[in-house]
């Protein structure tokens, strides 16, 4: 108790709470929502952005890459209503695709999913209107399917790779569909 | 007045330990990180990553994709990665060892499956007072790399160069792999 009174605990102190601060924050304090509401977030990695630290923090210190610039990676863990995603029940995504070089969806931890969680450019198959319809369910569903690898909580991870210039970022809508 | 000032002490504390880990903490974890995910290989080579290593390294990727890293290290001079690489999409992206990203070229941009790039590190302030009044003398290191075709400066000694070559279908792995694996990534050899 005594040690906690003195200069040198107050330092300790101090210290303890940058340090949990700082590992806390890097999680998803530099996450930044995409548009408005649609429920998509970013990491803040644009050199002139103030929570640039916090987004590459959050990739460095999980050993991951920091996504190239000319990528858009695009995360989410809750629906449109904002239920957690959940691998016991189905989860429904659609909406237009958007025009870019490539693009993956992936349902699990990111950087850690198995080939029958991601979909990616060259494996949809489009609706006629040309938008795209995926579902998410650990039982197989008819058309474009994802299976998460867990039951429990997931991530949602839209990556898209060099979109074309000046298109408009529009993101697929996500809604459950029962468990 | 003692109390608040110890109060001030701790916030400042607090503060000073929370910028320290944000901004060099994640770079120290990131290199660890890449020594394990890279089975320790040796810096200044090129190897192509394991699927399950691969997406763990690098988000954009996912496990049926191919994806080649060197990991470069500067410390005796310039660098030379010669890549050698499929007639689909591809990006090369290099980064410093803090994360940095300093350089992107994609297939479109090349033009070539086949593509040289000079890495080097550029020069301090003090460096480049130095090297501006010698070179003007004896014009060292002028035009000896036009017969490559991109030159990078970075401003770490280490870092890392990476190419992904998105794939639709696991199948084609084997046979992209076997392109890619003819790259080199090597010390520049002064002629």
């Amino acid at each position: 108790m005594g040690i906690l009174n003195s200069g040198l605990g107050h330092v300790v102190v101090g210290a303890a709470l940058g340090l949990a601060s700082a590992v806390y924050s890097l999680d998803g304090f530099g996450l930044k929502a995409v548009a408005e509401n649609t429920g998509w977030q970013e990491w803040s990695l644009s050199p002139g952005d103030r929570l640039q630290p916090y987004g590459l923090g959050h990739f460095l210190s999980s050993g991951k890459v920091p996504t190239p610039s000319s990528t858009r990676y695009f995360v989410r863990s809750l629906d449109d209503d904002g239920n957690s995603l959940r691998g016991e029940c189905i989860v429904l995504v659609s909406g237009p695709t958007i025009a870019s070089r490539w693009w993956s969806i992936s349902a699990g931890d990111a950087g850690d999913v198995t080939a029958e969680a991601v979909l990616s450019a060259g494996q949809a198959m489009l609706e006629p209107d040309g938008n795209l319809k995926v579902g998410i369910s650990r039982q197989p569903i008819a058309g474009n399917w994802l299976k998460p690898d867990t039951s429990g909580n997931y991530t949602l991870v839209y990556v898209v790779s060099e979109p074309d210039k000046g298109v408009d970022i529009k993101l697929p809508t996500v809604k459950k569909g029962g468990c | 007045m003692g109390r608040l000032l110890w109060l001030i002490t701790v916030g400042l504390v607090a503060v000073a330990t929370h910028i320290s880990y944000i901004l060099f903490a994640p770079g120290y974890l990131f290199e660890r990180q890449i020594y394990l995910s890279t089975d320790g290989k040796p810096n200044n080579t090129f190897f192509v990553l394991a699927p399950e290593k691969q997406a763990a390294l690098v988000p954009t990727s996912t496990a049926q994709d191919v994806v080649g890293i060197c990991k470069y290290d500067l410390q005796s001079g310039h660098l030379v990665l010669s890549a050698n690489l499929p007639k689909s999409y591809w990006t090369m992206s290099i980064y410093t060892q803090s994360g940095k990203q300093v350089y992107a070229l994609d297939d479109v941009q090349a033009g070539s499956s086949a593509i040289s790039i000079e890495l080097s590190q550029s020069k301090s302030f003090i460096e480049q007072i130095f090297s501006a009044a010698t070179s003007s003398a004896d014009g060292e290191d002028q035009g000896q790399i036009e017969d490559l075709g991109w030159r990078v400066e970075t401003t770490e000694r280490r870092g890392l160069a990476i190419v992904w070559i998105p794939l639709s279908d696991q199948l084609m792995r084997p046979r992209v792999e076997s392109i890619i694996k003819e790259s080199r990534c090597a010390a520049k050899i002064k002629g």
